[in-house]
């Protein structure tokens, strides 16, 4: 499983549409080698409907849905507030 | 509480302005015509004389004013005068920039206005987010937050100020929090290109009221070949449950949007701001 460390890899901007872009770039290539992702938001609060929007709820446009985004995709120390704007923008794109 | 600026007094070739006896973002009329002195028509801009006898209080948001006024002195090439500065004030970084603004052959870095104090900050940036912002007001400021208000306080930061850096153009903007009687303010500031400005590229409507309604849409985007953002909109919505509000002034209007309430108020404005100032107030105790 392919490990992504928020704090690390996104060290500069973990908040802008830009940086969700390419959090979801990243998702998607490891999902057509066949591998999952683990994102980890140890020492981050992320505070953005836009990088939530997408990095994640847009893979709804890529024909994903919750399941396969459960199956995939592993949050780790995400901050509870977090995690409710990330349910939010996950059911406004329909990926549910 | 008086709160305007008088009419500029003429002392020959330099206009005396008096400041307010509160700056900050409560009425803006007075702030905005001393911009428009200063901006508004260059074959009329002319010397300025600031008179500070007046000024009792700065908010935080009156920090991150003072200090787009600072850039669009320099930018202007405007000679300014400030009198009656009170001594307590002498100490602030941005007052004190203002007081030398002369010094600078050109524009300096926005961080030498930042501040970082118990109960306000300031912060300069060029070209990128700053995503941890909050990170340091909830260090400086944290005993005042709660985990609720914080939270709202960093969502709705983060999505202005991206919108600063994507769609306004200006190389600067400013980011203010702090505490202020029984409410917490955080805001952005830039100087760029307008709302209006950025929306009329792609939409056309009757007036600036109107397109600042539409950028609080759902959908509307000035970002061109790919899908419309949900940012401020949806972060309205995770704020449907908080107190606070957002008065957004650009170009030739002003709107502003209750979270709880979802009332929206909005006017033409008397002066034009050449620039985007969004300021965010949320009552300390819900």
């Amino acid at each position: 499983m392919k490990k992504i460390f928020i704090r690390e890899t996104f060290r500069d901007d973990f908040i802008s549409r830009a940086a969700g872009e390419k959090l979801r770039g990243l998702i998607i290539a490891a999902d057509q080698n066949g591998e999952g992702v683990e994102i980890d938001f140890s020492s981050i609060v992320v505070g953005s409907t836009s990088f939530f929007d997408e990095a994640i709820a847009k893979l709804s446009e890529e024909g994903w849905n919750l399941q396969k985004l459960r199956q995939r995709v592993v949050f780790r120390h995400l901050d509870p507030r977090d995690e409710k704007v990330l349910e939010q923008m996950c059911q406004v794109r329909n990926l549910t | 509480m008086i709160n305007f600026i008088f009419a500029p007094i003429y002392l020959g070739a330099m206009k005396e302005v008096f400041l307010p006896m509160e700056v900050g973002d409560g009425r803006l009329d007075g702030i905005l015509e001393l911009f428009h002195l200063v901006r508004g028509d260059p074959a009329s801009t002319s010397d300025l004389c600031l008179n500070w006898s007046r000024v009792e209080q700065i908010t935080p948001a009156g920090f991150a004013i003072m200090a787009c006024f600072f850039d669009s002195v320099l930018e202007q090439k405007c000679k300014l005068k400030n009198v009656f500065v009170k001594k307590k004030f002498k100490s602030i970084p941005v007052v004190r920039n203002l007081l030398n603004c002369g010094k600078y052959k050109s524009l300096p870095k926005p961080e030498i206005h930042d501040v970082s104090s118990h109960d306000h900050m300031l912060c300069g940036r060029e070209f990128s987010v700053d995503p941890y912002f909050m990170d340091r007001v909830e260090a400086g400021c944290g005993k005042v937050l709660s985990s609720k208000l914080s939270f709202s306080c960093r969502l709705i930061v983060n999505e202005l100020m991206q919108n600063s850096v994507d769609h306004s153009g200006a190389e600067r903007y400013y980011l203010y929090a702090g505490q202020w009687n029984q409410e917490f303010h955080v805001g952005v500031l830039d100087m760029g290109i307008t709302i209006p400005a950025r929306l009329e590229q792609k939409y056309t409507l009757e007036n600036d009221v109107k397109y600042l309604e539409l950028a609080l849409k759902e959908g509307s985007s000035t970002r061109r070949g790919r899908t419309g953002g949900l940012g401020l909109h949806h972060t309205f919505e995770t704020l449907k449950t908080s107190n606070g509000r957002l008065t957004i002034v650009s170009r030739n209007a002003q709107i502003r949007r209750y979270f709880k309430r979802r009332k929206v108020a909005k006017g033409k404005l008397k002066y034009a701001l050449r620039g985007t100032w969004c300021f965010t107030r949320f009552p300390m105790r819900e």
